[in-house]
């Protein structure tokens, strides 16, 4: 005889576990074979019902004259705080149709965050410093994320799809996004993407 | 004019000199004129390099400049803004503005792709795009560039920069125009002229260009590269192959040249001043070396043509040498003429004596007898000194040419001026006198021997040395010089002859002495030309009561002259050297005789007389026996016959040349028995076979009786020794019988027959019986007369055996 609780136990466990299950973990690589950091790697897949978008707001810092991150990827509807870690002034803006803004950005003063309802690539420049270059990825799904330095991504799924849409800034066509297949290492959990970029 | 030949040491110098000029000038003049224009090309061409320089950096400034405004343009946030945000009218503004600023005349987007968004203004929009583009795909928006680019026609100088926002969203072309201003502007800083030119399948078009237009209109002539045009150096900057555009600096030489040109004409005008002002110098100068030179070649010519008297004149000019040259000369002429002179005296006089020498003394004969009054008279007298020779041999020759000079001495004290005295050979003087009417030549004659009776004191010896003297007078005996000296030298061979201590020339005597020389040649053309004939005289043999010898006896008929009597010729013979050749010919003729009556059957044996000089000097064995041996001549028909005194000449050498006779086989006999000089003791030793006793015993041996002795007792010796006898000169019967009866061996004489031409001879060899004498009656001599000779030679019809002693 099996108790009522148990099996709601059981079934709560079970579906933590799945809930609680790591997800995977994907492997960005260049076509040569190195990892590549901030990769946008967006999984068309819809949430699981629990999880619901996130509210908390992304940021995008200035450091040392740089955006930091390089590159953003956010769930649309987010917002995106730029807060001006450098000692200097800096004149952000971006005339991406997606988010097409400017903030002007004193030292240390952080500006009101920004919303990014449309989903797109928005480019981000600084007027005073013409390196400063960043990349704000606005995405239709949850799931999306960028790899870290060593082209990592995890993602909260049970299973890797296909799959997934993919953007570097220095792949060769930086204007679309790409669709590249998840390449799963049999007898393992490993999944990899290549993606082609510019020769430098 | 000899001195305008090419050979002339005048036309040489001229030539040489103005060469020399002309050359150095003309190497002058080009060097001048090569370095001038190098300078020329070498500043053009430094003036090129710097206006190249000045027009990259002016160039490069304007790009700078360009760029400047581009990247403040590019960096522009509202420009960015409206670019990025495609607002057209803002950007068109935007772009006039910074246009405006910077004065471009292009200001241009493009997207990215290459097409054009907006323009500050409508300048050649596509032509713009299709560069833009080119660029776009060809340099992949290599970073900031300046170009130069020809857009319709037109060159601009542009510069294409990125619009990013912050990445790149569009290109921004910005440019000025490279215009006639531009150009000129440089040309002020330079002083250059620029040329832009579009280049076009070969065609250059001139787009802009300072030059002026007719050098302008060349170039376009010329097409691409091609860079040479008078009075102007090019540097391209730009080649026009490539990008169809030319760029072009050009610098104008005319000036350059024009400041060398005054230097050129200068120096041009210069050489042919000093040429002219050579020319004028050196024309004189160089007559005046080489008249000098004139004068000596004709001094010289003189003088080798034996004229010492002109002396060169030494005040020539024409510098030291000439003068010392002149003088030299003069020296040597009189040098020439000393020696000529030297010469001419020692030609015409005896070194040893003193005295003048045969030439000489004709010379002065001459002169003589041209100087000498009508009635006057030279004796030109030989003499000849005695016992030179002897002297000579005894105290040696040093004493001899002691005494001859002593004579010459002697004479010179006794016969001076106007009389001559010469030498002719070593022992022979001559003496040139001009007789006064009162003097004689016999006594002058009789004078120069007591002369000389006084003998001659000569290193101590006393010598004694007689004269003998022929003498000439002139005019008695001739006028001409040779002539007379001739005949003074015939005289004085006839008084050596004669041993007279004295002897006159007879007239006549030249004569047969010229005669004589003359026979001597014309002897030598007999001998060849066969005018000589040979006559026989047979001998008759007692015993065999027939002929059995013939005797050869050559004659000779002179074509003009007539019968030449055979002793004058065959003395002559003897004297010239003839004997050899004409006893080859006696014995050849005998004998080819000799073998045709042999051939007949006529089976006389002949006869041949040698002479002395046969005997001694010639090789006559060895001819006789070859002789014999070609005609195939039995050696017992030949009899030679040679003289007793002919024998006694070398005794020796006739006796071993006798024994090589004999051993050929021939018969010898002993011609003109009695008349010679031999002895007994050398008649023992002759290899001979008879004995002919001469006429001489022969001819009145009727009425002489002392002959009559001789002969019999001749006859009787000889056949004890074993010889035969032959009686010549038998005349009469009377002769005959006595001979005969004494036991002569063999008869020959007129009695039987005188010598015959040959085919006479055989006709009377034919007829003849022989009578032994006493059988005959009477003294009557039958002469048969069967000689048909012409000639009436009576006394010397024998063969003329006489030899000149």
């Amino acid at each position: 005889m099996c108790h009522p609780l148990l099996k709601t136990c059981a079934l709560a466990f079970a579906l933590l576990g799945c809930c609680a299950v790591n997800g995977i973990e994907i492997l960005v690589t260049d076509q040569h074979g190195n990892p590549v950091p901030d990769a946008v790697v967006e999984l068309a897949i819809a949430p699981a019902p629990s999880q619901g978008p996130s509210t908390a707001s992304a940021i995008m810092d200035q450091v040392g004259r740089q955006f930091a991150p390089r590159v953003l990827a956010i769930h649309k509807g987010r917002n995106v705080e730029l807060p001006n870690s450098d000692n200097v002034r800096h004149h952000v803006y971006s005339f991406s149709p997606a988010k097409t803004f400017e903030l002007k950005l004193y030292k240390g003063v952080a500006g009101k965050p920004l919303s990014f309802d449309t989903v797109g690539l928005v480019t981000l420049g600084c007027n005073i410093h013409d390196r400063m270059i960043g990349y704000i990825y606005v995405s239709e799904f949850q799931h999306v994320a960028v790899s870290d330095e060593k082209g990592r991504i995890k993602f909260d799924v049970y299973s890797p799809p296909a799959t997934a849409s993919v953007w570097h800034p220095d792949q060769e066509n930086a204007q679309n996004l790409l669709v590249l297949p998840l390449i799963v290492e049999p007898g393992s959990d490993a999944t990899s993407i290549v993606l082609t970029l510019r020769e430098q | 004019m000899p001195y305008t030949s090419m050979n002339s040491i005048y036309s040489k110098l001229l030539i040489l000199v103005l060469s020399l000029l002309v050359v150095s000038s003309a190497a002058t003049l080009f060097a001048v004129i090569t370095a001038t224009n190098n300078n020329v090309e070498r500043q053009a061409s430094t003036r090129l390099m710097v206006g190249g320089s000045v027009f990259e950096s002016l160039m490069e400034t304007r790009g700078e400049q360009l760029l400047e405004s581009a990247s403040v343009l590019t960096a522009d946030f509202g420009f960015k803004q409206s670019v990025a945000l495609n607002d057209t009218s803002t950007i068109s503004s935007v772009l006039e503005n910074h246009g405006a600023r910077i004065n471009a005349d292009i200001v241009t987007l493009f997207s990215l792709e290459g097409e054009p968004l907006a323009s500050a203004a409508d300048v050649e929009t596509n032509a713009q795009t299709q560069f833009f583009q080119e660029w776009l795909s060809e340099l992949h928006g290599e970073s900031n560039p300046q170009m130069i680019a020809n857009l319709g026609g037109r060159a601009y100088q542009l510069v294409v920069v990125e619009v990013r926002a912050p990445t790149p969203i569009a290109w921004a072309m910005i440019g000025f125009e490279i215009d006639i201003h531009f150009a000129e502007s440089l040309k002020d800083m330079t002083l250059l002229d620029l040329s832009f030119a579009n280049v076009e399948g070969g065609e250059y078009k001139i787009i802009v260009s300072t030059l002026p237009l007719m050098v302008q209109s060349t170039l376009s002539g010329l097409g691409a590269g091609k860079t040479d045009v008078e009075d102007f150096a090019h540097l391209p900057i730009a080649n026009g192959d490539e990008s169809g555009l030319s760029i072009m600096l050009s610098v104008p030489l005319v000036e350059e040249r024009a400041r060398f040109e005054t230097l050129q004409q200068q120096i041009l005008a210069i050489s042919a001043a000093v040429l002219f002002v050579s020319l004028l110098i050196l024309i004189p100068m160089l007559r005046g070396v080489t008249r000098p030179i004139q004068l000596l070649v004709l001094g010289a010519k003189r003088i080798s043509g034996g004229d010492y008297g002109s002396p060169i004149d030494t005040s020539l000019r024409g510098g030291a040498e000439i003068e010392q040259l002149a003088q030299s000369f003069n020296s040597m002429q009189t040098a020439i003429a000393a020696r000529e002179a030297h010469i001419i005296h020692q030609a015409h006089h005896d070194t040893l004596t003193g005295l003048a020498l045969r030439d000489k003394i004709a010379m002065d004969l001459s002169a003589k007898i041209q100087a000498e009054p009508d009635d006057g008279q030279i004796a030109i007298i030989s003499i000849s000194v005695q016992r030179v020779k002897s002297i000579n041999n005894s105290l040696g020759f040093a004493i001899g040419d002691k005494l001859l000079s002593a004579c010459a001495e002697r004479w010179r004290a006794h016969f001076d001026v106007p009389h001559v005295i010469g030498r002719s050979t070593a022992s022979e003087f001559f003496l040139l006198y001009d007789l006064s009417s009162r003097e004689s030549v016999s006594k002058l004659a009789e004078h120069m021997h007591t002369l000389w009776s006084e003998p001659f004191l000569v290193e101590g010896f006393e010598i004694n040395v007689p004269l003998t003297l022929g003498i000439a007078t002139f005019p008695e005996h001739g006028a001409e010089p040779e002539a007379l000296l001739r005949r003074s030298d015939i005289a004085l061979n006839k008084a050596l002859e004669l041993r007279h201590p004295t002897e006159f020339y007879e007239k006549g005597e030249d004569d047969k002495h010229l005669k004589q020389i003359r026979l001597i040649n014309d002897l030598k053309q007999a001998v060849q030309e066969n005018q000589l004939t040979l006559h026989y005289q047979p001998k008759v043999n007692v015993k065999a009561g027939a002929v059995t010898e013939a005797e050869a006896l050559v004659r000779w008929t002179h074509p003009e002259l007539g019968f030449v009597p055979p002793d004058e010729f065959i003395g002559l013979a003897e004297q010239s050297g003839l004997m050899p050749s004409l006893s080859r010919w006696i014995l050849r003729r005998g004998i080819d005789d000799a073998c045709r009556w042999r051939a007949q059957g006529i089976d006389v044996a002949i006869a041949i007389n040698l002479s002395a000089y046969d005997l001694v000097h010639d090789d006559l064995p060895v001819f006789v026996g070859s002789l014999l041996q070609q005609r195939d001549f039995p050696c017992s028909a030949l009899i030679l016959e040679v003289t007793e005194s002919a024998m006694m000449e070398d005794p020796e050498t006739a006796l071993k040349v006798l024994n090589e006779f004999k051993d050929l086989g021939v018969r010898l006999a002993i011609d003109d028995y009695g008349t010679g000089y031999s002895s007994l003791g050398q008649m023992k030793q002759l290899p001979v076979d008879e004995l002919k006793i001469d006429m001489c015993f022969v001819r009145n041996l009727g009425e002489e009786l002392s002959d009559q002795v001789i002969v019999k007792s001749t006859i009787a010796m000889a056949h004890n020794i074993g010889l035969k006898v032959v009686a010549e000169g038998v005349e009469d019967e009377k002769a005959q019988s006595m001979l005969e009866e004494w036991g002569c061996d063999k008869l020959q004489g007129f009695f039987f027959s005188r010598p015959l031409p040959l085919d006479q001879f055989l006709k009377w060899m034919d007829t003849f019986e022989y009578q032994p004498g006493g059988s005959q009656g009477g003294d009557d001599e039958a002469e048969q007369d069967w000689s048909d000779d012409t000639s009436s030679n009576d006394g010397a019809d024998d063969d003329g055996q006489r030899r000149a002693s």
